[in-house]
C-alpha cells in the first residue's frame, strides 16, 4: 500500500506538472472535485471517526488513522502542485506583458550602427 | 560588411558591472549593431553599457538568462533589416573573434543554429578546469541523446540563430537550460546546426559547478511541462 501511495502521488505530480499548456478551465473542474471531495472527507472522519477504520479495512489499510494522514498528504501534495502549476501559468504571462513593454520602451531609442 | 550589418550580436546581462565595459568595448570594434539586454540588475551595468551603445532594453524584474535572450529574440523578430541574431555572454568568457567566425561560417553554409564548443580544439580543451571537463562531456552526451544530434559541449552561450531558427524560438525556460531548449527546437524542426570551436577565458565571474544541480532540475521541469 505504502508503495502504491507513493507511486499515486508522484504520478499526480507528474500530471500536474505536464498540464501546464492545458487551459485553466479545464482543470477547474477536476480542481474542484478534488477539494469538494476533501472537505467531505474531512467532515465525514470528524464527524463519523470509525468510518475512517472500516474504509481502512477494506481498502486494506492498517488502521483509520493512517487513511487520515494519507488523505492529508495527498490532498495538500494537490493543492501545492495545483498553486505551483498557477503561480508558474502567472509568471509566464507576466513576463510576456514586461517583455512586450521592454521592447516597446527601447524602440524609440534603438539606433542602428550606434555605437560609440 | 554586409554581414555585420546585417548581424545582430545580442548580450543578456544580469549584474555585470565588472566586465560588461570590456565586453563591449572588444565586441564594438567588430560589431554594429550590439543589443544589451539588462536583466533588471541593480548594480552600475546599465550606466556603463551606456557609454559603449544606446541599444539596451531593460526588464523590470529579473527573469534570467533564457528569458532576456527571448527578449533579445522578440525584438529581432520586430526588425526587418537582420538576418542574423548572436548571442553572447556579458561576463568576459566569450571571444569576439571567435563570435565573427561563428557568424561567417553561419553564412557561408546557410545553418540555422551554429554553437560553439570548447571541445573542438586542444588549447580550448586544456585551458577548461578538470571536473568542469567532465561535468560539461556528460551534458554533452545527454544533450545529444535528448536532441538527436551530435553535440560535443553543452550550455556555451556563445551562438549564431539564422531568422528561421528565431522565427521559431519561443523559450519557455528562462533560467538556464535554455540551452537545451534552443537545441531541441532546432533538432525537432530539422534545421542544420553546426559546432564551431570557440575559447573560454574562464573567470570568478562565470558559472560555477553547483549551478549545474540548478540547471538539471530546470531540465527536468521543461521536460515535464513540454508537450511536443
Amino acid at each position: 500500500m505504502n508503495y502504491a501511495f507513493i507511486l499515486a502521488l508522484i504520478m499526480m505530480t507528474t500530471y500536474i506538472v505536464s498540464s501546464l499548456k492545458i487551459p485553466n478551465a479545464k482543470l477547474r473542474p477536476l480542481e474542484r472535485l478534488i477539494a469538494l471531495s476533501s472537505l467531505f472527507l474531512a467532515i465525514i472522519f470528524t464527524l463519523f471517526p470509525i468510518s475512517s477504520s472500516w474504509i481502512a479495512f477494506h481498502i486494506n489499510i492498517d488502521r483509520g488513522t493512517d487513511l487520515v494522514v494519507y488523505t492529508y498528504i495527498a490532498s495538500s501534495w494537490i493543492f501545492l502542485n495545483i498553486l505551483y502549476r498557477r503561480l508558474k501559468l502567472l509568471e509566464d504571462r507576466q513576463t510576456n506583458m514586461m517583455r512586450e513593454f521592454a521592447i516597446l520602451n527601447s524602440q524609440n531609442s534603438f539606433k542602428n550602427d550606434s555605437i560609440k | 560588411m554586409d554581414l555585420l550589418k546585417e548581424s545582430l550580436i545580442i548580450i543578456p546581462a544580469y549584474n555585470e558591472e565588472l566586465s560588461i565595459g570590456e565586453t563591449l568595448k572588444s565586441l564594438s570594434k567588430v560589431f554594429t549593431n550590439i543589443l544589451v539586454v539588462d536583466d533588471a540588475s541593480t548594480d552600475k551595468t546599465v550606466e556603463i553599457a551606456k557609454l559603449y551603445t544606446q541599444n539596451i532594453i531593460s526588464h523590470l524584474y529579473n527573469v534570467g538568462q533564457g528569458g532576456a535572450i527571448q527578449t533579445a529574440i522578440d525584438f529581432f523578430q520586430t526588425k526587418t533589416n537582420y538576418k542574423y541574431l548572436i548571442t553572447f555572454d556579458a561576463d568576459g568568457q566569450h571571444q569576439t573573434e571567435d563570435a565573427y567566425n561563428l557568424l561567417k561560417e553561419c553564412d557561408k553554409k546557410n545553418y540555422d543554429l551554429v554553437i560553439g564548443s570548447r571541445f573542438l580544439s586542444k588549447k580550448s580543451i586544456e585551458n577548461i578546469p578538470k571536473t568542469k571537463r567532465q561535468i560539461l562531456k556528460l551534458a554533452a552526451i545527454f544533450e545529444s541523446k535528448l536532441s538527436n544530434l551530435k553535440m560535443t559541449d553543452a550550455h556555451v552561450g556563445l551562438r549564431v540563430l539564422s531568422k528561421k531558427m528565431c522565427s521559431l524560438t519561443k523559450l519557455q525556460n528562462f533560467r538556464m537550460a535554455h540551452s537545451t531548449e534552443i537545441l531541441l527546437i532546432a533538432s525537432r524542426n530539422n534545421l542544420t546546426v553546426k559546432e564551431e570551436p570557440v575559447f573560454i577565458k574562464y573567470n570568478e565571474y562565470g558559472q560555477n559547478i553547483l549551478n549545474s544541480f540548478n540547471i538539471i532540475l530546470d531540465l527536468c521541469f521543461f521536460l515535464l511541462s513540454d508537450k511536443k
